[in-house]
């Protein structure tokens, strides 16, 4: 990027117009000598803080200047014999979260996707096969580790304590300080938190990293929190926001929403102030006052322009001016707790509709990038750097608000615009580490490819039978973010040199109309029992007996044993009684017809045995639900809920999914190079680029590597 | 990351890269902390839940795939 | 050389005639507002210790320079190019082994830098003439001590030509007198008199050269006042420097007449410092409060 890329027009014009001062200024303070006598403080402030830059950046150059000879030969010595085995100097892996290889062939067949086609052509195109069960954390977890999920131990997005029957985040434990010192009301932490990555294996990064192989890692996820290894990396999925949530935005709104709760945020109704109007953002608790219930906050004042739509917001001293359907820039928030610590967090405002009623809605708070709250990158100045240079952006794992389109706090519209200006921050960061990392890995994950199909699928799905009005208006969206990814990667390809590029994605898409409940298939057919008196259950199985419950199901695919030892309230013996069990479950469930529509709603359920090998098989779910296209998990279901049916429509934006049988949701795989693989798979990925840069592939690996024949695109 | 070091002895280590190796782990360190993480979840019951509902329920929120 | 005379008021004083007053030069009239602006801010600190007035003046000047950078500067072009800045430090750190990237980083780093610089003259070229209008008008009243009754001091007349200090002579009002006889020093074409000030007041010495008088204002106070050391003839730096006092006519024989007024050091705890040490340090210290008050990018 160009300097003139960088600024704006009138930047440029005030640049013309500093020079002439600064030509001035040389003029005046040149010419009469005696002038010299007064410098001022205003002066002195400039050139202290201009040239503490220049001395710091003059300090570090001149040590990295005195000690690069050593490196350098070092590192070419060691380099020129890792590179020597080497097939490749560049690897740079691009994955477009779920993208489809049913819509991709279609759209190149219909030649709207000419890089596509090209890698098609003249490289590779394959189906990916993905894992078991096909979600996101666990197919990405298998893609950076080349193991199956018994040896990366990330089975879903939850994981179950069997002590409690509560689910947990799978792929990330932040604990709190556990160590106090009492003042007053306070309670001081003695500490910090502690995060533990539950993911266990290893990226296919570090090996490279030990090796002296160079990798730029982004947004790849259940890389929270981020490890060491010789690269940098800036985590993705899963990374909390600033109130410790996988995304909690709110919605201020004149009206009264005292009776709506929406998933995912929280609505709150604006105090009107002599034509002002004031509300607050939710923040985290107040980590010196951990058992004060009320969160820390910070306020806002919203004013409406009497003649337009436009609003002006204040927020802590700085304004800003937004029209209906406009996103602000990222607003930086600090939540005070006292004694001077502060929580740093960033949001996006949307106005929403500035009349009849005036309704904002504000992202969930993310982990400020340059002043990291938990560390988001390795090392932890990476995060900071990419926001010096590039701005600041979104952190927070799952960025794209679904849950904000689902409870129409967002309209399709403006969650696109989120996904976009989410997408091009990505892009942006992508590039940037392309150019930092000419040998070596470069691997990013762009999430937008999931997140608009499972939002967008019901406009190309007509058995969808969520309200589909505007169904024309969005009916291309799809095709669009192809089309879009599709420049992308012509974009990637002109500057890629002679790297290999691999474009995959971990599984595909299909449309989700029904929903499952198999809690209350269990129920109904006597494997899951409630208290006396209830007839249904609240969530995380609030009313189960579980002295009389055989099996429960908890997340998107999986299914468990109630198993003595092992649960707390477990009945089931382990060995032949669970596995007797399991067997008569999978010849029930297996073929299950929804009576409603007809149609088959599991196509195969998978014995834990036989899909995972690995040291913690035992932590998988005992059976993982493949359901058939167009059903999955219901919403009620995946937490734990039993309610009366078991086959339910699926009402909500959320319309397209892939936590189905994996057989029926591969991935792509696109190469710039000819790939000889048959039946390539996800977890072919790591062993793969291990290979091609020389190394041997580890025996714990799963994966094969697949052969890079010469020819490039 | 560990923050603290074990000495094991020759015949020791050896034995546990052999079932590191066997096992799956992609690391005999690996394969070390998850024996004792299980064995110290087995004595101590540390590893039992203690988050409540509630806390549980918040660091779930916003999780698009579930409800 | 215009004609000169003096009268004798009645307190003995003398007093300068300008007979043809349109020759004479002017104080500015933006000089003695500002002047008087700044007696007016010094006045409730005139008896107390200067250290007081000088850390109120410096507190205002920190603030106001700050201000100035908030709203004169282009604050968001600033705030880019300083986290261009930094991010490309910390490419040096993130990537240290790709010359390429290293090589790029560094010579963005001066380029920034450079621009930076280029962005802060905005304001910088606003506050200089006001930054030199407060410390000239902060040298007046903090570089010197009033004389104080009972001293004794040196009154020096200047001249433009060998031979003319040979006829200058002293008119002294009451409350000066002369303690030694006049020290000539012809090859400095100078003249010197000890003179004790013995009560408090502004008195108006004359220095008579050729029937004409040539007077100098000398201060005898305990409270802080503006003191002019020199008073000479007409020159662009004698505006911001002794703006209170007025120049001496062009063709006269006197180059300058001088008060040796004592050094003066601000005395802040254990320490003695220059009153601009001084300044600049709380100048300095509540411009950095401001900065983050007002959050300005600097």
């Amino acid at each position: 990027m160009n300097a003139k890329q960088r600024f704006p027009s009138a930047m440029r014009c005030d640049r013309r117009m500093a020079f002439a001062i600064f030509a001035a200024f040389i003029f005046i303070v040149v010419t009469p000598a005696a002038a010299h006598a007064y410098v001022g403080p205003g002066a002195g402030f400039a050139f202290l803080s201009s040239f503490l830059s220049l001395f710091l950046a003059f300090v570090y150059s001149l040590f990295a200047f005195l000690t690069w000879p050593i490196r350098r030969i070092y590192r070419l010595v060691r380099g020129f014999k890792i590179y020597r085995r080497a097939k490749v100097r560049r690897v740079v892996i691009a994955g477009f979260d779920g993208l489809d290889p049913d819509l991709a062939t279609r759209f190149m067949q219909e030649g709207k996707l000419p890089n596509f086609a090209r890698l098609k052509d003249t490289g590779t195109f394959h189906r990916l096969a993905t894992t078991c069960p096909p979600i996101s954390p666990v197919a990405w977890s298998t893609f950076m580790t080349g193991v199956n999920p018994g040896k990366h131990n990330i089975y879903d997005f939850l994981a179950r304590e069997p002590g409690s029957y509560l689910p947990f985040l799978s792929s990330a434990r932040i604990r709190d300080v556990k160590k106090r010192l009492k003042a007053g009301r306070y309670k001081l932490p003695l500490g910090k938190p502690q995060v533990k990555l539950l993911r266990k294996g290893i990226p296919f990064w570090h090996f490279l990293g030990k090796a002296g192989i160079f990798s730029s890692v982004i947004r790849v996820p259940i890389t929270f929190p981020p490890e060491k290894f010789a690269g940098v990396l800036l985590s993705g999925m899963c990374v909390p926001d600033l109130q410790g949530s996988q995304g909690t935005f709110s919605f201020h709104s004149t009206r009264d929403l005292s009776d709506e709760k929406p998933e995912g945020g929280q609505c709150l109704r604006f105090q009107s102030d002599n034509g002002r109007f004031r509300s607050h953002i939710p923040g985290p608790e107040n980590p010196l006052r951990p058992d004060e219930k009320a969160p820390l906050r910070v306020d806002f004042t919203v004013t409406l322009d009497s003649a337009s739509d436009r609003v002006e917001i204040e927020i802590r001293g700085r304004r800003f001016q937004l029209r209906p359907g406009e996103y602000s820039d990222w607003v930086e928030l600090e939540f005070e707790a006292g004694f001077g610590v502060r929580a740093r967090g960033i949001c996006r405002f949307y106005l929403k509709q500035a009349r009849p009623d005036l309704e904002i809605y504000v992202s969930p708070v993310n982990i400020d990038p340059s002043r990291p709250a938990l560390p988001i990158s390795h090392p932890l100045i990476y995060s900071v750097y990419l926001s010096k240079l590039l701005g600041r952006y979104a952190t927070l794992g799952l960025a794209e608000d679904t849950w904000a389109l689902n409870e129409e706090c967002l309209d399709e519209e403006a969650f696109l615009k989120q996904c976009y200006l989410i997408h091009d921050e990505r892009t942006r960061m992508f590039f940037d580490a392309l150019e930092k990392t000419p040998r070596g890995a470069c691997v990013c994950v762009f999430d937008i490819t999931d997140r608009v199909q499972h939002m967008f699928w019901r406009f190309i799905d007509e058995s969808h039978r969520a309200e589909n009005q505007e169904m024309s208006r969005y009916q291309g969206v799809i095709e669009d973010l192809y089309r879009h990814m599709d420049a992308l990667v012509g974009r990637i390809l002109s500057q890629i040199g002679n790297g290999v590029l691999i474009v995959l994605s971990d599984h595909g898409f299909k449309a989700f109309s029904r929903g499952v409940n198999l809690n209350t298939w269990l129920r109904q057919n006597g494997y899951l029992a409630l208290k006396e008196g209830f007839e249904q259950s609240a969530e995380w199985f609030a009313a189960v007996d579980w002295d009389r419950t055989r099996a429960y199901a908890m997340g998107l695919n999986g299914l468990y044993i109630n198993q003595k030892g092992r649960e707390r309230g477990g009945i089931i013996a382990p060995g032949e009684a669970t596995r007797s069990l399991k067997q008569e479950l999978r010849e029930k469930l297996e073929g299950l017809v929804d009576r409603e529509t007809g149609k088959v709603a599991i196509s195969r359920v998978f014995d834990s045995e036989a899909v995972f090998s690995g040291p913690y098989h035992e932590n998988a779910p005992d059976l993982v639900i493949g359901y058939a296209p167009t059903y999955r998990a219901g919403w009620d279901s995946v937490k734990g809920k039993i309610t009366g049916t078991v086959f339910e429509d699926n009402q909500k934006a959320w319309s397209g999914d892939h936590c189905i049988d994996p057989r029926m949701v591969p991935g792509v795989l696109f190469s710039n190079r000819r790939l000889e693989c048959d039946h390539p798979a996800i977890m072919d990925v790591a062993p793969s680029v291990l290979d091609w840069f020389g190394l041997p592939v580890p025996p714990h690996m799963d994966g094969r590597p697949w052969t890079l024949a010469s020819e490039k695109v | 990351m560990p923050g603290h070091r074990i000495k094991l002895n020759d015949e020791l280590m050896e034995k546990v890269k052999q079932c590191a190796a066997k096992a799956g782990y992609s690391s005999p360190e690996e394969f070390v902390i998850h024996t004792l993480e299980k064995e110290v979840a087995r004595v101590l019951s540390s590893e039992a839940q203690d988050d409540t509902e509630e806390e549980v329920k918040k660091r779930l929120r916003g999780l698009g795939y579930i409800e | 050389m215009p004609e000169l005379s003096y009268t004798t008021a009645n307190d003995g004083s003398i007093v300068e005639g300008y007979p043809h007053r349109a020759h004479a030069p002017q104080r500015s009239a933006f000089l003695t507002l500002i002047s008087g602006a700044f007696d007016l801010f010094f006045r409730p600190f005139r008896a107390a210790n200067p250290a007081y007035a000088l850390v109120a003046i410096s507190f205002v000047v920190g603030v106001a320079a700050m201000l100035v950078f908030r709203y004169a500067s282009n604050q968001r072009a600033m705030r880019r190019i300083k986290n261009r800045i930094h991010a490309h430090i910390l490419e040096v750190r993130l990537f240290p082994d790709q010359l390429g990237v290293v090589s790029r980083a560094y010579a963005r780093v001066v380029r920034y830098t450079f621009l930076y610089l280029v962005y802060t003259l905005q304001p910088l070229l606003i506050l200089l003439l006001p930054m030199l209008i407060v410390l000239a008008q902060l040298n007046l009243r903090f570089s010197r001590l009033p004389l104080r009754p009972g001293d004794s001091f040196i009154l020096k007349a200047k001249f433009t030509h060998p031979g003319t200090d040979a006829a200058a002579s002293l008119r002294l009002p009451l409350g000066l007198a002369l303690t030694a006889p006049p020290l000539h020093i012809p090859i400095l074409r100078e003249v010197d008199w000890r003179i004790r000030a013995n009560t408090e007041g502004s008195f108006w010495p004359a220095v008579m050269v050729a029937g004409n008088a040539f007077t100098k204002r000398v201060v005898v106070s305990s409270d802080l006042a503006a003191l002019y050391v020199k008073r000479e003839r007409r020159s662009w730096l004698n505006w911001f420097s002794a703006p209170g006092e007025r120049t001496l006519p062009a063709a006269t024989p006197l180059r300058a007449i001088e008060v040796n007024y004592a050094r003066r050091a601000i005395h802040a705890g254990p320490f003695e410092i220059e009153w601009w040490v001084f300044f600049l340090i709380v100048a300095f210290a509540s411009g950095l409060v401001a900065k983050v008050i007002l959050r300005v990018e600097l």
